[in-house]
């Protein structure tokens, strides 16, 4: 065996020689057996405490879960660019011999006080096995049994049938597999928005064409915006979008965002106004319905965020930017709330069955606060979101008198 | 939120039916009149039956009956909203205002899943302003991208203990995290923006010049759209 291990050694040295690994991080030479360079090894952010998987797939804090003790897992790493590197190296790039650090970054992440009595793997289906050529998920547990001196138990568990692969599925379900066949959920895209049908033809059809008309109008007054502007207002659009489908938890209620605050501020009234129209034909299109009343939608949404510019503009003479956004988001937001508080009260007013008072003093109760807290929490995150751009690309913040000016040098 | 958006768009290029074949406008004209009627509509039994037929249409589009219904449902919590508000005692009235935002949203999910956004958004772009229908193209094709992003953003987030500590905080964490999203939103602008100009970009995204290709599957279209009308003037009066 010597002869061989030496020769293997020899072989090993020339690959190195004559295929140098590069880390994919810096690009600095880095060992083989770890892909990434030592610093970028260790800059790879940690996780040193236990989450809980269940609360984590149902959405709910995953840290400190005191319900589901035996559904807590250490996560050795957060999944950053790195990392990724290097799981998809071992799972797809024929990497087997990075099991070894990994394994041991893994025993890293455990409580220094848990002995594990026995260490095994999931196996791979036949099939999967043969493709990729070995079973990742058992040279992992051999590496963190050896390195927590555990005994490690290859065939404990046994696979029946063969599953879709996990990077095909939703990567918001972790222990996804067993998931995969469940209730797809409803889209959780959510925020004020009026559906079509519950509102008269006297209310709708001229917010419908006030809305059009207005947006004639924007579109005139932004004709000289460059090409690279509406692409910026596309990805803010987007942004809007993608803030309505995040939950901020307050306390007992989940609170979905529009961002229209900044995003008035970053845009500018005529953009902010197009990009409230977008975004609200998007959301009737996928389902959120509103397809007729997509105009007063995008009149509640929009005249709102077109305040926030000149309001933003008037603060930021006498308040830091953060305030100023701050001050500019809870008057959109108010605005916003004023307009769609109304066209409810229109609506539930119309028809030959008015509410009595009993229920729009119930509607009241409810409403408000939500107003209130949509107002502050809004406030809130504008004044991080301006912080930060604040630190990084001051830029792209308006600045008095030359609005213009900064619009077209972030664009 | 993103799977169910995306499992959509798969479905509006992958599927082979003969509504995914039909013409865009066809679609889009049918849409619009299964949405006018629903809202028109006085009587429950015109109601009931749109209601079937957008059913109909999406069952023999082969879309995923459960994702449509998730996608679909979306309006129901702010209808129960209405209902309250305009409770009178009888079943007619919730009947009513419950069906016709589902009878809307429903064939709005059959437009879309059965339509890929370029066909659909063409039409759409030559009638209203440049600015905004570029804005349509634009704003979707980031949607994916940002999303997935945001999603991600704020499970790192709550994973390194974003989400605890007093609501101010939070918040104002979360509104860092989405100030990354606004870079990454306007670097993500400038590329697609030099992407464009090296493709041709000539001032306009028209989108595919396919959405007004007739076909034989257009007859199914219009046969739908014959059959709401039917329903319409049968039952307009029907309680």
């Amino acid at each position: 065996m010597a002869p061989a291990r030496l020769l293997a050694a020899l072989a090993r040295d020339l690959e190195a020689f004559a295929f140098p690994q590069r880390c994919p991080g810096c690009g600095a030479l880095a060992s083989p057996d770890r892909l990434l360079c030592a610093r970028c090894f260790e800059r790879i952010p940690r996780v040193a405490f236990a989450v809980c998987a269940a609360c984590l797939a149902r959405g709910r804090e995953p840290v400190g879960c005191l319900r589901h003790a035996a559904r807590q897992v250490w996560p050795a790493w957060l999944y950053d660019e790195r990392a990724a590197a290097l799981v998809h190296a071992l799972k797809y790039r024929e990497r087997p011999g990075l099991a070894a650090a990994l394994g041991a970054a893994m025993a890293e992440s455990l409580p220094a006080g848990l002995a594990p009595d026995l260490v095994t793997a999931v196996p791979l289906h036949p099939a999967r096995r043969r493709e990729r050529g070995y079973n990742q998920a058992a040279l992992l547990a051999a590496a963190l049994a050896a390195a927590r001196g555990a005994p490690f138990l290859p065939g404990a568990l046994a696979r029946t049938r063969p599953t879709r692969p996990q990077a095909r599925l939703d990567p918001a379900q972790p222990g996804r597999t067993r998931r995969a066949r469940r209730w797809p959920g409803p889209s959780s895209m959510s925020h004020l928005h009026i559906p079509d049908g519950v509102l008269p033809l006297a209310v709708w059809l001229p917010g419908l064409a006030a809305a059009l008309l207005l947006l004639v109008w924007s579109a005139r007054l932004a004709r000289d915006a460059s090409r690279q502007q509406v692409a910026y207002q596309g990805a803010l659009g987007a942004l809007v979008l993608a803030a309505m489908a995040v939950e901020v938890p307050l306390g007992p209620l989940e609170y979905h965002l529009t961002l229209v605050g900044p995003v008035g501020v970053l845009l500018g009234p005529a953009a902010t106004f197009q990009v409230a129209f977008v975004a609200s034909a998007i959301l009737a299109f996928v389902g959120h319905g509103g397809l007729t009343v997509v105009g007063l939608n995008a009149l509640a949404l929009g005249a709102g965020g077109a305040l926030a510019r000149p309001v933003y503009l008037a603060l930021a003479r006498r308040a830091r930017p953060p305030a100023a956004m701050a001050g500019a988001t809870a008057v959109a937001q108010a605005v916003s709330g004023a307009l769609w508080l109304a066209t409810v009260l229109l609506g539930l007013g119309g028809g030959a069955a008015a509410p009595g008072a009993g229920r729009l003093g119930l509607f009241a109760a409810v409403a408000f606060p939500l107003w209130f807290v949509g107002i502050a929490a809004e406030s809130a995150v504008a004044w991080g979101t301006a912080r930060f751009i604040l630190r990084v690309r001051p830029d792209l913040l308006p600045r008095e008198p030359a609005g213009a000016d900064a619009e077209e040098s972030a664009a | 939120m993103i799977n169910t958006l995306a499992r959509i768009d798969y479905a509006a290029s992958a599927g082979r039916t003969p509504w995914h074949a039909a013409s865009a406008l066809s679609k889009l004209a049918l849409a619009a009149l299964l949405v006018l009627l629903a809202v028109f509509a006085p009587s429950l039994s015109l109601l009931a039956a749109l209601y079937a037929l957008a059913w109909l249409l999406v069952l023999s589009s082969r879309l995923p009956w459960r994702l449509t219904l998730a996608a679909a449902g979306y309006p129901v919590a702010f209808t129960l909203l209405f209902i309250v508000g305009r409770w009178d005692g009888s079943a007619g009235t919730p009947l009513r205002l419950l069906l016709r935002p589902l009878t809307a949203s429903l064939a709005a999910v059959w437009l879309v899943g059965t339509t890929p956004y370029p066909d659909l958004f063409a039409p759409l772009s030559r009638v209203l302003p440049r600015s905004v229908g570029d804005g349509l193209f634009l704003t979707y094709r980031a949607l994916f991208a940002l999303i997935g992003r945001a999603e991600r953003l704020w499970r790192a987030l709550r994973l390194r203990g974003g989400a605890s500590g007093p609501p101010r905080r939070r918040l104002m964490v979360a509104g860092e995290g989405f100030a990354t999203l606004v870079l990454y939103g306007f670097e993500r602008s400038q590329r697609l923006y030099a992407t464009m100009l090296l493709r041709g970009h000539s001032g306009r995204i028209c989108g595919c010049r396919h959405y007004a290709e007739w076909s034989r599957a257009d007859l199914l279209v219009i046969l739908a759209g014959l059959a709401a009308v039917a329903a319409a003037a049968f039952l307009w009066r029907a309680p």
